[in-house]
């Protein structure tokens, strides 16, 4: 398992106004540390405000992280400037959620796609880009003829592929697809994940794919990562989190997806009590100690840490050897 | 509350000093002698070399500057070309009518713009509110002079109800007699200069208005059966008065600029007649002056309406 | 919105059409003035004489056709404006752009000084600037360029925090395209509407305040300007005289008037179109 890049106990906080003088600092991103694996899918899941856009955009540097590292290359992206960036910034690109708000309504569809790789490249020429340009909207699914179309004449499937085909121009190795699919009809997220996943093989990219629809993750992921209030929960991979999940908050949250095959459903739904914490007050103990449905006195007390329960699962649970043993003893579903 | 306070006269100060300092970078930092510019021209080379030395214009500018600046301080704002007095006197004794003029603006202008503007809301899209978005166009747009000589031609040449010009009658009266005096020669120039504050008085008035009938407790209040105007006074005065006072606060500076006008048009003793006769004299200390109080004029006027917006805005206070 | 549909837009605004209209004849003046009348100098006998056939708009105390004076007037009050909203917009657009896409101390110093400049009495600075540097046309124009950048900045400064926010601009980013590119490309292109609107009003922001430091003495004496009209005039007592020359103060006034009430109502005109009603 070749690593391609290491982010190591990254740091992000937020001041959110919170009356017309007071402030309130927020930790969108708390010390979350993983590796990615060349050629993997690493689906991102976690409710809003878990931070988990955060880390996607404090990854690719769109906002400047304010300690940890992120490790590309052997060099530590976080305290280089836009400049020093400018050697990376081609390898790192990411595709959003909204399909209308992605696109520059001034410009030309294919201005959008054929701008980044001038940027990137200036002795490549006008001519040189655009044809470029044009072979890349026809590897996402379009037509050449839509180069010289502006985003309102799209439907909001068509921009997606249009900001899948901005976002490869630049030949990056690795694409962070914030919610990709979500503002999609489901029927339209289908055929997106199978470009995704087309391209990957194409273009030997790998993701960081967040999202908050489990179904979607599970079927994109090789390895999947949970948030809860900017720090990781658990990490593993897919196989492990649908079947021997361990975090209760992984646990509620794969309940809820659902199951079309009736005889394979499993244990009933968790319904989580109470909403995320407000993020400027944290407990003291366990962030999720409040929500949980296993929580005793020590969760109260203590934030346990972030461990390696089994080779490449890691749960940040006090129960993570009561859970590991109730996992082994229910039959994998 | 109080950090609200600090920060706004933080401001207000920071604007005073870029006053000061524009007019010190506007005398030293020009191509010919500063010297000659301040001293009246009648005086001879010995003088503007007298001058020269108090500037101490061989210094280095940031010493220059600090010693314009403990010279202002002390109140010393240079000597009049014409009178050779100084000019901090004049100025104080000048200052008096135009914030006299002013009161009386502001009073006609809140005082006809915000039932203007709030009316205008409530009528959206009707003839008043038609008339009165005209009536707003117009009055932005209007050249203060115009209106002055529209006004004089009207009802002091034709109709003869005011006087042509000046604060009062000489000789001067006292007591009451006085005061009516004073109002009477104020209702041309008050109506000259608040023609443009009124306006966009409205306009502002008039737009957070139909922003605040849409609120749920506007609404609610309707569905209570409280009637138009208890309602309107009620809720939604307060509520309209912080954007427009917002806007008062910032038309302050913008309005000087027609005072001046105004005040030459109708030889109004303040300030800004005093700006045009020193213009025209070119009487440049006393310019310089009169621009320096005015600005310190405006800075604490428009102090005093953000101080109004917190008393009013219960968000600010607690 | 395409360009299409705001054109279609702007075509059914009434006041916009009125605004372009009056704009329109202005420009023709402006600009064909040594082609309809001989620019005015000296004296001749024909002095106050109402307005006639031989003189649409009178004549004035030196016997010189106000109209004539009108006509090279709006020469004056067109360059005039057009520097000086170039100059503003030359200041306010980069500190606008810059102090809302880079949001952190720089642009909270950008705002401050546009708090600042739009606190200032900006014309009494004006004439003490003036005052010091003389009058030439230009000079002026520039003068007021050098004080109107404010409110333009503001508007830019607020339009581009809310594009800065958007995607694109992020993807912008991410492509890795030089920051000159993203501010006069990519965002300046999406707030180009409230930009114009700004500087159409400008245009008659700028014309007041060149017209009423010409009244106040502070123009160039040798060019005709509609302030220095009513400065002579006034200075001639037109105003309270009798019989009374009215002609001579009203019109160069109207002419303000119809200058400034246009280019706020195409300022409006465009900004309707821009935001239709309901969107």
């Amino acid at each position: 398992m070749d690593s391609i890049m290491e982010v190591v106990n990254l740091h992000k906080q937020f001041e959110i106004k919170t009356g017309l003088l007071t402030k309130a600092k927020i930790n969108a991103v708390d010390g979350v540390s993983f590796n990615l694996v060349a050629g993997e899918t690493l689906g991102v899941v976690g409710e809003s405000g878990s931070g988990k856009s955060t880390l996607g955009r404090t990854i690719l540097k769109l906002t400047n992280a304010d300690s940890g590292k992120v490790i590309y290359k052997g060099e530590d992206l976080v305290p280089l400037t836009s400049k020093q960036m400018k050697r990376h910034r081609s390898q790192l690109q990411m595709i959003f959620q909204d399909p209308y708000a992605s696109l520059n309504p001034r410009l030309k569809v294919g201005t959008s796609i054929s701008e980044p790789m001038l940027a990137n490249n200036p002795s490549l020429g006008r001519d040189e880009a655009k044809r470029s340009a044009i072979e890349l909207l026809e590897l996402v699914g379009l037509s050449p003829q839509m180069y010289n179309l502006y985003p309102h004449e799209f439907s909001g499937g068509q921009r997606q592929r249009i900001s899948i085909a901005r976002a490869i121009a630049p030949k990056p190795s690795i694409i962070v697809c914030d919610e990709a699919v979500s503002a999609l009809d489901v029927s339209v997220q289908a055929q997106m994940l199978n470009l995704f996943n087309e391209l990957k093989e194409k273009l030997s990219l790998t993701y960081i794919f967040i999202g908050h629809d489990l179904s979607v993750i599970k079927y994109i992921s090789d390895r999947i990562l949970v948030m809860y209030l900017g720090q990781v929960v658990e990490l593993a991979p897919t196989d492990a989190i649908f079947g021997s999940k361990m975090h209760p908050y992984t646990q509620a949250l794969v309940s809820a997806v659902p199951e079309p095959n009736a005889t394979k459903r499993q244990s009933k739904r968790i319904i989580l009590e109470g909403d995320i914490p407000s993020p400027g007050s944290v407990p003291k103990g366990c962030q999720f100690a409040s929500r949980c449905f296993m929580k005793m006195k020590m969760c109260m007390e203590a934030a346990p840490n972030l461990t390696e329960v089994e080779e490449g699962h890691l749960v940040r649970c006090h129960h993570h050897a009561r859970l590991k043993k109730a996992a082994q003893d229910v039959p994998n579903g | 509350m109080a950090r609200f306070v600090f920060e706004r006269a933080i401001r207000g100060a920071i604007t005073v000093f870029v006053s000061l300092a524009a007019t010190f970078a506007i005398i030293r930092l020009m191509p010919s002698n500063p010297a000659q510019l301040l001293v009246d021209p009648l005086l001879g080379p010995e003088a503007v070399q007298a001058m020269a030395e108090r500037l101490g214009l061989s210094d280095p500018i940031w010493i220059q500057f600090g010693k314009y600046i403990m010279e202002l301080a002390r109140g010393d704002f240079g000597f009049s070309f014409r009178t050779g007095q100084p000019v901090g006197p004049t100025l104080f004794s000048k200052l008096g009518w135009t914030l006299l003029l002013l009161i009386f603006v502001q009073g006609v202008s809140v005082g006809l713009g915000v039932p203007v503007g709030m009316m205008a809301a409530i009528k959206q899209n009707r003839l008043f509110d038609k008339a009165s978005n005209t009536a707003v166009i117009l009055g932005v747009s209007v050249f203060v002079p115009f209106l002055a000589f529209a006004l004089l031609y009207l009802f002091s040449y034709k109709l003869k109800l005011f006087p042509t010009g000046g604060a009062f009658t000489p000789p001067m009266k006292h007591g009451i007699a006085f005061a009516l005096d004073v109002a009477w020669h104020a209702v041309l120039p008050t109506m000259a200069l608040a023609a443009g504050n009124t306006a966009s008085i409205v306009l502002y008035t008039r737009n957070s208005t139909i922003d605040i009938l849409k609120e749920d407790y506007i609404r609610t209040a309707y569905a209570k059966g409280w009637h138009q105007g208890y309602i309107m006074r009620r809720h939604a005065l307060k509520n309209t008065m912080i954007p427009t006072t917002t806007v008062i606060s910032l038309n302050i500076g913008n309005m000087m600029g027609g005072a001046i006008m105004t005040e030459t048009v109708f030889s109004w003793p303040g300030v800004g007649r005093l700006i045009y006769d020193s213009v025209s004299k070119q009487d440049y200390p006393m310019l310089q002056g009169a621009f320096l109080v005015l600005s310190i004029t405006v800075v604490c006027l428009s102090v005093i309406t953000d101080l109004a917006i917190m008393a009013m805005d219960p968000r600010i206070t607690h | 919105m395409s360009n299409r549909t705001f054109l279609k837009a702007l075509r059914k605004n009434g006041n916009a059409l009125a605004g372009a209209a009056g704009v329109g004849i202005i420009l023709c003046l402006g600009l064909f003035a040594p082609l309809i009348a001989p620019f005015p100098a000296g004296y001749t006998i024909e002095v106050l004489q109402p307005p006639s056939t031989s003189h649409f708009f009178g004549t004035d105390k030196l016997g010189l056709d106000v109209f004539a004076q009108i006509i090279w007037g709006a020469r004056t009050s067109l360059q005039v404006s057009l520097i000086a909203v170039a100059v503003s917009g030359f200041i306010g657009i980069p500190l606008g752009l810059v102090s809302g896409y880079f949001n952190g101390k720089a642009g909270a110093a950008i705002d401050l000084a546009i708090e600042v400049f739009l606190t200032l009495p900006v014309l009494a600075l004006m004439i003490v600037a003036a005052a010091a540097l003389g009058a030439s046309i230009t000079a002026v124009a520039v003068l007021i360029g050098l004080f109107a950048w404010p409110s333009l900045a503001r508007v830019c400064r607020n339009t581009t925090l809310k594009v800065s926010q958007t995607s694109y601009i992020e993807a912008a980013k991410c492509s890795g395209l030089p920051v000159a590119s993203i501010l006069f490309k990519h965002i300046l292109a999406n707030i180009i509407g409230p930009v114009i609107v700004n500087l159409t009003m400008a245009m008659a922001g700028a014309i007041l305040s060149e017209s009423g430091l010409s009244f106040l003495g502070l123009g160039d004496p040798a060019t005709w300007s509609w302030g220095l009209i009513l400065k002579k005039a006034w200075e001639a007592g037109a105003v309270l005289a009798s019989p009374n020359p009215w002609w001579w103060w009203l019109f160069p006034s109207l002419f303000i008037m119809i200058y400034v009430v246009s280019f706020n109502l195409l300022g409006n005109g465009i900004n309707d179109a821009l935001n239709p009603k309901g969107q």
